[in-house]
């Protein structure tokens, strides 16, 4: 009998190969926002309503991630929007592996900002470093005000949160006192947005959000920055 | 759920490991889940029993152990035990706290025969 310590990680194959997905990103200086929400709360909407205006000055690359169909890339083909679809068949979210390959589709030479559009879930993508600079998370009011402490996990891990959906919030009974106050207490940091994204509503802040950071990668290409949700 | 892919993540460190002490056979796998991450030590205790089928540890006693999540405060400098999910210090109530462990899974240790 004889004792080996390892305290080796389960993910430590994903984080490797996050790892060279985010230095190959930094290279190419294209800043990678990681998207992340409940099924239908309005990711691809999200995306809808921003890139047209984003693309008219920067090259805009968007992976969707569904379990099964191409329903979301084909929604921002129509908008011109270089959009590839990955299937993950009865996988709950996106791997780095997934990423790295449908990386090969795209000339990174000529992309200032990629967006990752992970499989709607709120538990498991939070696992799952791409090597992405930001994680964006959107929650829409119809989902209820109490999911920051049912989702604990992704909600600190979020950089950006989108409440979507304002529009319809008299509909619904959600507090946004106490979605806050949940919020706060597990992440100090993330920026909160307001929006509706069908109506419009705030897209000009979203757009400018997103605009910042792809100058922000423009500028500071070799510095490590933006991994503090890394391990 | 992906338990039995983080199963079979096992199933090549433990294989790796033991074929770096040059053993054909492990008795003992000793495996530590975070609280703070988004699996169930039950699903993976399950997943396992798949998992380690004609590997080097078919016989071997899984132990999945599951770990709090312990918080760093940068204003006290202590270390505190995470309640609740909430992220504050419990000796000075600051909030600029930071996770030190409990976020990660991963294989601690195994018993091998050699």
């Amino acid at each position: 009998m004889h004792y080996v310590e390892l305290e080796k990680d389960l993910l430590h194959q994903n984080d490797k190969l996050a790892e060279n997905i985010k230095n190959n990103m930094a290279d190419h200086q294209i800043f990678v926002l990681n998207i992340m929400s409940a099924p239908g709360a309005g990711k691809t909407s999200l995306l809808e309503a921003v890139l047209p205006e984003l693309s008219k000055k920067y090259r805009i690359a968007v992976i969707e991630g569904d379990i099964q169909g191409s329903a979301d890339a084909d929604r921002l083909k129509k908008l011109d929007i270089n959009a590839y679809q990955i299937n993950t068949h009865s996988l709950c979210h996106l791997e780095a592996s997934m990423i790295e390959r449908a990386l090969t589709n795209f000339d990174l030479h000529k992309i200032d900002c990629l967006i990752i559009e992970n499989v709607g879930n709120l538990v498991c993508p939070a696992d799952f470093f791409l090597g992405e600079d930001e994680v964006m998370m959107v929650v829409s009011v119809s989902e209820g005000h109490d999911k920051p402490h049912k989702y604990p996990v992704m909600f600190s891990k979020a950089d950006l949160i989108i409440l979507n959906k304002m529009d319809i919030i008299e509909s619904t009974n959600f507090d946004t006192d106490i979605f806050y106050k949940q919020v706060r207490e597990l992440n100090r940091d993330a920026g909160i947005m307001e929006v509706s994204a069908t109506r419009g509503t705030n897209m000009d802040k979203l757009i400018s959000h997103i605009e910042h950071g792809i100058q922000h990668k423009k500028g500071h290409h070799h510095h490590d920055h933006g991994d503090h949700h890394h391990h | 759920m992906h338990e039995l892919s983080l199963a079979m993540s096992v199933r090549e460190i433990v294989e790796d490991a033991a074929e770096k002490n040059g053993s054909k056979k492990v008795n003992e796998v000793n495996i530590i889940v975070g609280e703070f991450s988004s699996v169930s030590a039950d699903a993976l205790e399950f997943a396992m029993e798949v998992a380690k089928k004609g590997s080097v540890f078919e016989n071997a006693k899984i132990n999945i152990k599951s770990a709090k999540t312990i918080l760093a405060c940068s204003q006290c400098n202590g270390e505190t035990v995470m309640e609740d999910y909430i992220f504050k210090c419990s000796t000075c109530g600051s909030t600029s706290v930071r996770i030190v462990s409990g976020d990660r899974m991963y294989v601690d240790s195994i018993d091998i025969e050699q």
